[in-house]
C-alpha cells in the first residue's frame, strides 16, 4: 500500500504540477488545492502506515498498544491542512480581485506590477552621454 | 600624530560649510592654516629621520580582519604627505578666491578637505586594509568633485566614468592587497616589502601583482585606462590641480614607489612598468599637442607625466628612482602652479581657449612672472628643479639595463612635447599682441596667484640648492623605494654629459614643435577622427552593457507567472533527481503485502479523481473532481487510523469545494486561453519531473527502516503526562501547541487579509503613478 | 535572573509581537487602540531582544522547551548567536519601520489592519528565527507569508494585486516544497527536532535520498530567500506595497529565507553539509550576478534596490557557499548589516519619493539643492550598501573576498567584487538621476520633508553607519555566531542535554 500511494502522490504532485502551470488562474487554485491533498498524504505516508488502529488511548489504560497508527504525522497534517486551507482561500480571494479589476484571469496578461517600462535598456541619465564633448583623444 | 592629523582634516571637511556660511571671506584662509600646519609637522618629522629609517604609528580598527589604523611614515610617505598638505593649503586658498561668492563654496571646501584627509590615509597607511579604505574614499571624494557642476551633463558622466574606471581598478586593488597578504602573511605593508620576491615563482603571487598593477594603472590613468583624467577636467580648476595633477592621481604611482622593495627588478614588474608606463607617456605628449583648450592640454602632460613615473619605477636601480624622485616633486611644482594659473586665467579671461590667448603681459603681470618661472622648470631649463629632473632621467634611461636606446628616445619625444607645452602656456597666453576681446582683464587676486607664486619659489628654490633637497627629500625618498640606504648626490652642472646634448636637443625640436603647434594640431585631429578613442569605447561598451543587461534581466524577469512557476516546479523535479543521479537511486522495497479490497478502491478513486481534474476542462466538473480527490485522501485517512484526520480533511475540502464553486460565479469567464501545444508539452515534462521527483524520494524514504522513538514517547506520556486519550490531540495543545499557536495565527491573519483584499477600496489613481 | 526569566525572554520575541497583532486584530477598527498596543510590543520586543541577546553573548546559547517538553519530544526554541543578533536588528528595525509607519501610513490601510498584520509578520519572522524544529519553522514560514501577503495587498492597488498574486502563489509552492522536505525528512529520520535529526545523521552514508531530500530544502530556502534561479517574485513586487511594507520585506522577509537556509545545511544537515556547499556556491555566484545587473537597468527606485537586495541575498549565501568558518562569518555580518541598510534604504527610497512625487527614476530631479540632508543621507546609504570603505558593505564584502581567496574560491572572489561594482554603477545611476541632473520642468515643490517623519530612517541609518565605522564588534558577534553555528556538538547537547 506505501508504495502504491507513494506513486499516486507523484500522480497528483504531477497533476498539481500541470494545473499550476495552467495559464488560468482558476486552474492553479484548483493546482493548488490538489498539491496540499498530495502533500498531506506524502507525510501521511512517510510517516508509515498502520490499517485501522486509531492513536486513542482507551479507557483503564494508560498507553497506546501497539499496533497504533503514528500519531505525529497525523497531528502535522491538521496543522498543514488547516494552514493550506487559510492559503487557498485566501488565494482564491486575490483572484476574486484581480478578476473584478482587471476583467480577466488569464495569468498570461497579467502584469500591473512589471510593466516594461520599469526596464529600459538605455543608460539611466542618457543626456549625460549625449552632452559628451567632441573627441579630444 | 598620524591619526590626529587624519581626523582633525576629517573633522574640518564636515565643519567647512559651516565656517564658510559663517565667514565667506576668509573661511578658506582660515582654513588652509591647518593643512600648512600639518605640512610643517611632517617637515620637522622628516628632518629628524636618516633616510632609510621609519617609524610606525598603530591603533587597533577591526582587528577580526587584520585591519588597523597604522601609519608607516618614512621618506616616501611623508613626501607625499607634504606635497599632499602643502599644495593642499595652497588649493584650498585658491578655491576660496576661485568660487568666490558661490553659495556652494561651503561644500566644495568640506569636499576638499575629505579628499585631503583620504589622500592623506592613503600615503600614511601600513595597514592593507587601511590602505584600500583611503583609496576608495578618494575615488569618492573624486566622483563628488568631478560631478560638482552637476547640472552640466558632462560632469556626471566624468564622474561616474571616473568612478567606474577607479573603483573597477579598487576591486582589482582589493583583491590582490588581500591575495598578497594572504601570501605574505602580515596584513601591514612594512611586514610584505621587506624582503624582496619574485612574483613568477608563484602563481598565485603573479595574479596579485596583476590585479595590484591594475589597481594602480586605472588609478594613476595609464594606458589603456587613461581617458577618465582628461575627462576629469570637467570638474572646477581647484579640483584639477589638486586631485587630478598633484596628488590623486599621483596614488597609484605611489603604491608602485611603495611596493618596489618587494618586486622591484623583478622581470614582470620592470617590463609592465616599462611597456604601460612608456605608452602612457608617449600617448599623454602627442595627445596633449592636438588640444586648444589649455586644461586638457594640460591634462594629457599630466597623463604624460604619470607615465613617465611608472616608467622611471620600472626602469628602477638607484639612477631610474631618483630621477622618479625628482620628477615627481618636479611635476607637483610645476603642474599644480600650472593648473592655478590657467584657472586663473580663465577666471579673469572667460576662456581657455589657446586660439583666443595672447597679450596678457600687461593687465597680469604678477602671475606672468609666475607662470614663466614654472613653465620653465616644466620645459626642463636650468636653473629649475625641472631640469634637474630631466638631466637624471636621461640618464637613467641611458643606464637602463633594459633597451636604453628606446627608453631614452621615448623619453626624448615626451620632453620634446613638453616644451612645445610649456611655451604654450606661458608665451601662447602672455605674449603676442594684446586681444581686444580680453581687454577686460585685470590681475588675479592674491588668493588666486598665491599657490603659482609659492610653487614658483619652490621649484626654482630646489633647483638651485640641490645638494639640501637630496638630503632632505630625495635621499629618503629613493630609500624607501629601493629599501636600500641611498645617498644623494645633486649637482645642477655635471659637466658636458650625454644628458645634456640630450637637453639641448629637446629644446631644440621643443622650440621647433611649439612654432608648428597649430599645424601639428590640424594633422593629430584629423588622424584621430580617423580612428577610435578609448573614450569611445568606453561608451560603446557602456552601452552595449547595459543592453545585454536590459536582455538578460527582461529574458528572467518577464512579469509571466507560469514562467516563474515553471522554473519553481521544474527546480522540484529536477534538483532531487539531479540529487539521485549524482550520490546514487536510491533501493525501493516494493511492498504490496496487505493490500484490501478498500485500499484499492480508495486508491483508484483517488486515481481518478486526480486524473480528472487534470484534463476536465468545465470548471464546475473540474471542481467536482477537486473534492472526490480530497474524500478520496480522507478515506485512506480513515482506512488507515486517522479518524480526526479523516474528519477534518472532509470538511476542509468540503468548504474548498463551495467556496470555489461560489467564487466561480463571480469570475469572468474570460480566463485562460489553453496552452499551445509546445507550452504543454513542456509543462508536462516539468509536470512529469516533478512527479517522478517526489515519488522516487518518498519511496527511498519508505525503504529505509522507520524510527518511532516520537511516537512511542507521545504512546507512553499522553496520558500519564499530558491527561489526555486522543494522543493527536494531546500533540497539537500540547507536545506541540506553538505549531497550533501558528496554525491559529494564519487563520486569523488569513481571513483579516482576505477581508481587506474584497473590501479594500482603492482610491482612484493610487498605485497607477507608483 | 531566573531559569524562568530567561525563558521568558526568549518567548518574548514572539510572543509581544503576536499579543501586540492580537489586540489590534480585536480593535481592528479602533486604529488608536491597534497603534498603541503595538507600538508597545515593538518597544518591549526591542528591549527583550537586546536582553536576549546580551545573556546569549555572554553564556552562551538560551535553549527553552516550550510547554516543557524535553527535546526531542516537544517544540524547543533556540537562541544562539546568529538567532539572537537577527533577533535583535529585526526588533530594531521594527521599532524604526513602526514609528515611520505611523506617520506615513494611510488611515485607510490601518483601518484594514496595517498594525496587527506587520506585528504578525514580526511575530512569525521572530518564531522562524528561534525556532529549532523544522515543521515548527515551517509554521513560522506561513505565517510570515500571510501577514506578508496581507501588507503587500493593502491598498489594493492594481499592482498590488497583481504582485500579491504572484508574490502568493510563488511562495506558496516554495513553502510547500519546503514542508514536502520536511515530511521526507521526517519520513527518512523519524524527528523534527533540528539538533536530534543531524545527531541523527552523524551516522548516515551519503546516499541519494539524503541528496535529493537535502537539495529539496535548499532550492525551497533558496526561493524563500530571493536567491538565483528562483528570486523573481521578489523584484515583481517589492515596488509596489506602502514603502514601511517595502522597507521591513526588505530587510527582514528575505533574511528570514537565507537564515533557514544556514541554519537547516549547517545545522541540520551538518554531517551533510559538504553535499551541498557547491550547489550553494553557485546559487550566491549567480544570485550576485543576477541582482548586480538586473539593477543596472531598472528606472523604478525601489525596483533598483529589489535588484540589489537580491544581489546582498547573493554576499549573504556566499558566506555559506565557500564554506569557511571565516566566511560564515562574513556572511552573518552582511545580513546583520543588511538588515539594517535595506529597511533604511527603502525608507529612503519613499522620503525621495515623497520629494519627487514618482517613484520613477525618469521623473525625479534637481533634489540636490532642494533636499540637501535627504541627499546626504541617500548618498552615504549608496556607499554602505554599494560596499565602498569604510561603512558596513565593504567590511562584509572585504571578509567574503578574504575567505573566498583563503579558501581557494576564485570564482566566489571575483563574482563578490564584479557584483559590488555593478550595484556601484546601478546607485551611481540613481544618484545622477534623483539628485544631480535638473529636474522636471513641472516639479513644483510638494509636500517638504519634515524632521519627525525622517526621524526613524536617521536612526537607523547611523545605527548602518556605525556598524561600518566601528565594525569590530559586529564583526566579534559575527564571527562568534559562525563558531557557534559551526560547533553542532555544542549545539546538540545544549538542545538534547536538558534545560541550562
Amino acid at each position: 500500500m506505501e508504495t502504491l500511494l507513494a506513486l499516486l502522490v507523484g500522480l497528483l504532485v504531477a497533476v498539481a504540477t500541470f494545473l499550476i502551470l495552467s495559464p488560468s488562474i482558476f486552474r492553479l487554485l484548483l493546482g493548488i488545492g490538489v498539491l496540499g491533498n498530495a502533500v498531506n498524504l506524502m507525510i501521511f505516508t512517510g510517516g508509515r502506515l498502520t490499517p485501522v488502529t486509531p492513536p486513542i488511548i482507551h479507557e483503564g489504560e494508560t498507553a497506546l498498544i501497539a499496533p497504533y497508527a503514528n500519531p505525529l504525522p497525523q497531528a502535522l497534517i491538521l496543522t498543514a491542512i488547516v494552514i493550506g486551507f487559510a492559503f487557498f482561500a485566501y488565494a482564491l480571494m486575490t483572484a476574486v480581485r484581480a478578476s473584478r479589476d482587471f476583467g480577466h484571469l488569464d495569468a498570461r496578461r497579467l502584469d500591473a506590477a512589471e510593466r516594461p517600462e520599469l526596464v529600459s535598456a538605455e543608460p539611466a541619465d542618457i543626456e549625460s552621454f549625449r552632452a559628451r564633448k567632441e573627441k579630444h583623444g | 600624530m598620524s591619526l590626529p592629523a587624519l581626523l582633525t582634516l576629517f573633522a574640518l571637511a564636515a565643519l567647512a560649510p559651516a565656517l564658510t556660511r559663517r565667514l565667506p571671506n576668509g573661511a578658506a584662509w582660515l582654513l588652509a592654516c591647518v593643512p600648512a600646519a600639518i605640512c610643517a609637522l611632517f617637515a620637522v618629522t622628516a628632518a629628524g629621520l636618516a633616510p632609510e629609517q621609519f617609524r610606525i604609528e598603530s591603533t587597533p580598527w577591526a582587528p577580526t580582519l587584520g585591519a588597523s589604523l597604522s601609519f608607516r611614515l618614512d621618506g616616501l610617505s611623508l613626501a607625499f604627505g607634504m606635497l599632499i598638505t602643502g599644495i593642499g593649503a595652497l588649493i584650498i586658498v585658491y578655491a576660496g578666491g576661485y568660487l568666490h561668492g558661490d553659495a556652494r563654496l561651503g561644500r566644495f571646501l568640506g569636499f576638499l578637505l575629505f579628499f585631503m584627509a583620504a589622500m592623506l590615509g592613503v600615503v600614511l597607511a601600513d595597514n592593507i586594509l587601511a590602505l584600500f579604505v583611503f583609496w576608495e574614499l578618494t575615488s569618492l571624494a573624486s566622483y563628488l568633485l568631478i560631478g560638482f557642476k552637476n547640472e552640466d551633463g558632462r560632469s556626471r558622466r566624468a564622474a561616474l566614468q571616473a568612478l567606474i574606471v577607479t573603483g573597477g581598478g579598487g576591486a582589482a586593488l582589493l583583491a590582490g592587497l588581500l591575495l598578497f597578504a594572504q601570501i605574505g602573511g602580515s596584513m601591514e605593508l612594512s611586514g610584505l616589502i621587506a624582503n624582496p620576491v619574485d612574483p613568477t615563482t608563484d602563481p598565485l603571487l603573479l595574479a596579485a601583482v596583476v590585479l595590484i598593477l591594475i589597481g594602480c594603472f586605472t588609478k594613476s590613468a595609464q594606458v589603456p585606462f587613461h581617458f577618465w583624467l582628461p575627462n576629469a577636467m570637467e570638474a572646477p580648476t581647484p579640483v584639477s590641480a589638486y586631485l587630478h595633477s598633484a596628488t590623486m592621481v599621483k596614488a597609484g604611482v605611489y603604491l608602485m614607489a611603495r611596493l618596489n622593495p618587494a618586486f622591484g627588478g623583478s622581470d614582470i614588474w620592470t617590463w609592465s612598468l616599462v611597456l604601460f608606463g612608456g605608452a602612457t607617456m608617449l600617448a599623454g605628449a602627442v595627445l596633449a599637442l592636438r588640444q586648444t583648450d589649455l586644461k586638457l592640454m594640460l591634462a594629457y602632460t599630466t597623463v604624460m607625466a604619470l607615465g613617465l613615473l611608472t616608467f622611471l619605477i620600472g626602469i628602477g636601480g638607484k639612477g631610474g628612482l631618483e630621477a622618479m624622485a625628482l620628477f615627481l616633486l618636479a611635476h607637483a611644482f610645476y603642474k599644480g602652479g600650472l593648473f592655478m594659473a590657467v584657472g586663473a586665467v580663465d577666471h579673469e579671461a572667460g576662456t581657455r581657449d589657446l586660439r583666443k590667448m595672447g597679450g596678457l603681459l600687461r593687465p597680469m603681470p604678477a602671475l606672468a612672472v609666475a607662470v614663466f618661472v614654472i613653465a620653465l622648470s616644466s620645459a626642463g631649463l636650468p636653473p629649475f628643479l625641472g631640469f634637474l629632473a630631466k638631466e637624471y632621467a636621461y640618464e637613467a634611461g641611458l643606464g637602463a639595463t633594459h633597451l636604453p636606446i628606446a627608453a631614452t628616445f621615448a623619453m626624448l619625444l615626451a620632453n620634446v612635447c613638453l616644451v612645445a607645452v610649456a611655451g604654450a602656456v606661458s608665451v601662447g597666453i602672455f605674449l603676442g599682441p594684446a586681444r581686444p576681446e580680453l581687454a577686460h582683464v585685470h590681475e588675479a587676486p592674491l588668493s588666486l596667484r598665491l599657490g603659482p607664486s609659492v610653487l614658483a619659489l619652490l621649484t626654482l628654490a630646489a633647483g638651485l640648492a640641490p645638494g639640501a633637497l637630496g638630503a632632505f627629500a630625495i635621499a629618503p625618498l629613493v630609500s624607501a623605494m629601493s629599501g636600500q640606504t641611498f645617498a644623494a648626490d645633486l649637482h645642477l652642472w655635471a659637466g658636458f654629459t650625454p644628458a645634456l646634448g640630450l637637453s639641448v636637443i629637446t629644446l631644440m625640436l621643443g622650440y621647433l614643435a611649439y612654432l608648428r603647434l597649430a599645424a601639428l594640431r590640424d594633422l593629430l585631429a584629423r588622424a584621430i577622427a580617423a580612428t577610435f578613442t578609448f573614450d569611445d569605447v568606453y561608451d560603446r561598451m557602456y552601452r552595449v552593457k547595459i543592453r545585454l543587461a536590459a536582455r538578460l534581466t527582461t529574458a528572467l524577469q518577464r512579469g509571466s507567472l507560469g514562467f516563474y512557476l515553471s522554473l519553481v516546479f521544474a527546480a522540484l523535479g529536477v534538483a532531487p533527481i539531479g540529487g539521485m543521479l549524482y550520490w546514487g537511486w536510491p533501493e525501493i522495497a516494493p511492498d504490496l503485502a496487505g493490500l484490501r479490497a478498500i485500499d484499492v478502491g480508495a486508491l483508484a478513486l483517488l486515481a481518478t479523481g486526480g486524473l480528472a481534474v487534470g484534463l476536465i476542462q468545465a470548471r464546475l466538473t473540474a471542481i467536482v473532481a477537486l473534492g472526490l480527490v480530497g474524500f478520496a485522501v480522507a478515506l485512506i485517512f480513515l482506512l488507515y487510523g486517522a479518524p480526526d484526520l479523516a474528519f477534518t480533511q472532509f470538511m476542509v475540502e468540503t468548504m474548498a469545494v463551495v467556496i470555489l464553486a461560489l467564487a466561480l460565479l463571480r469570475l469572468p469567464l474570460a480566463g485562460g486561453r489553453r496552452r499551445s501545444g509546445l507550452v504543454a508539452l513542456r509543462d508536462i515534462v516539468i509536470a512529469g519531473l516533478a512527479g517522478i521527483s517526489v515519488s522516487t524520494v518518498l519511496l527511498g524514504v519508505l525503504a529505509r527502516p522507520f524510527d518511532p522513538l516520537l511516537s512511542e514517547y507521545f504512546a507512553e506520556n499522553s496520558y500519564t503526562l499530558a491527561h489526555g486519550r486522543n494522543v493527536v490531540n494531546v500533540i497539537l495543545v500540547d507536545f506541540r501547541a506553538l505549531d497550533t499557536l501558528g496554525e491559529i495565527s494564519v487563520i486569523a491573519v488569513a481571513a483579516i487579509a482576505a477581508y481587506g483584499m474584497i473590501r479594500f477600496r482603492t482610491r482612484a489613481g493610487k498605485g497607477d503613478s507608483r | 535572573m531566573t531559569p524562568m526569566f530567561w525563558q521568558w525572554v526568549l518567548a518574548a520575541p514572539i510572543v509581544l509581537p503576536l499579543a501586540g497583532g492580537a489586540i489590534g486584530f480585536l480593535a481592528i477598527r479602533r486604529v488608536g487602540i491597534a497603534q498603541a498596543a503595538t507600538l508597545l510590543a515593538s518597544i518591549g520586543t526591542l528591549l527583550a531582544a537586546i536582553l536576549l541577546f546580551g545573556e546569549v553573548r555572554q553564556s552562551g546559547a538560551l535553549v527553552m522547551q516550550a510547554s516543557r517538553w524535553d527535546a526531542p519530544f516537544g517544540i524547543t526554541l533556540v537562541a544562539d548567536g546568529l538567532s539572537a543578533l537577527l533577533v535583535m536588528l529585526a526588533a530594531a528595525v521594527g521599532l524604526g519601520v513602526q514609528l515611520h509607519a505611523m506617520r506615513t501610513v494611510d488611515q485607510e490601510e490601518r483601518r484594514f489592519g496595517f498594525f496587527p498584520l506587520f506585528h504578525l509578520l514580526l511575530a512569525g519572522a521572530n518564531g522562524a528565527f528561534l525556532t529549532g524544529d523544522i515543521f515548527n519553522l515551517y509554521v513560522w514560514f506561513e505565517v510570515t507569508l500571510i501577514a506578508g501577503v496581507g501588507l503587500l495587498a493593502l491598498g489594493q492597488s492594481k499592482p498590488q494585486v497583481d504582485a500579491t498574486l504572484k508574490y502568493v502563489a510563488i511562495n506558496l509552492v516554495g513553502t510547500t516544497i519546503y514542508l514536502i522536505a520536511t515530511g521526507l525528512l521526517y519520513g527518512a529520520t523519524g524527528s523534527l527536532n533540528m539538533a536530534d535529526i543531524s545527531a541523527r545523521l552523524l551516522t548516515e552514508p551519503d546516499s541519494g535520498t539524503l541528496g535529493a531530500i537535502g537539495l529539496l530544502f535548499v532550492f525551497s530556502l533558496a526561493l524563500k530567500s530571493a536567491a538565483f534561479p528562483l528570486f523573481f517574485w521578489l523584484p515583481a513586487a517589492y515596488h509596489t506595497p506602502s514603502v514601511a511594507v517595502s522597507a521591513v520585506f526588505a530587510g527582514i522577509v528575505t533574511k528570514v529565507g537565507a537564515y533557514a537556509l544556514l541554519r537547516v545545511v549547517v545545522l541540520v544537515f551538518s554531517p551533510k553539509a559538504e553535499m551541498f556547499v557547491d550547489v550553494i556556491l553557485w546559487i550566491a555566484i549567480l544570485t550576485l550576478l543576477v541582482g548586480g545587473i538586473g539593477a543596472l537597468v531598472q528606472r523604478d527606485l525601489r525596483r533598483l534596490l529589489s535588484y540589489a537586495l537580491v544581489a546582498g541575498i547573493g554576499y549573504i549565501l556566499l558566506g555559506l557557499g565557500i564554506g569557511t568558518a571565516e566566511s560564515l562569518g562574513g556572511g552573518i555580518f552582511y545580513a546583520a548589516h543588511h538588515i539594517v541598510l535595506m529597511t533604511t534604504f527603502f525608507l529612503l527610497a519613499g522620503h525621495v519619493a515623497g520629494v519627487a512625487g514618482s517613484f520613477s527614476l525618469d521623473r525625479m530631479g534637481g533634489l540636490l539643492d532642494r533636499q540637501t540632508f535627504l541627499a546626504i543621507l541617500f548618498f552615504v546609504a549608496i556607499v554602505a550598501l554599494s560596499g565602498l570603505p569604510p561603512l558596513g558593505g565593504f567590511w562584509a564584502k572585504a571578509w567574503l573576498i578574504k575567505a573566498a581567496l583563503a579558501a581557494g574560491s576564485w570564482f566566489a572572489a571575483g563574482a563578490a567584487l564584479v557584483s559590488g561594482l555593478l550595484v556601484l554603477i546601478a546607485l551611481g545611476q540613481a544618484w545622477a538621476m534623483i539628485f544631480w541632473r535638473k529636474g522636471p520642468a513641472s516639479s513644483d515643490t510638494p509636500a517638504a520633508l519634515r524632521l519627525p517623519s525622517l526621524a526613524p530612517t536617521v536612526a537607523l541609518l547611523i545605527l548602518a553607519v556605525a556598524m561600518g565605522l566601528h565594525p569590530e564588534p559586529w564583526l566579534d558577534i559575527s564571527a562568534r555566531a559562525a563558531a557557534a553555528l559551526l560547533d553542532v556538538e555544542g549545539y546538540q547537547a545544549t538542545v538534547l542535554g536538558g534545560r541550562r
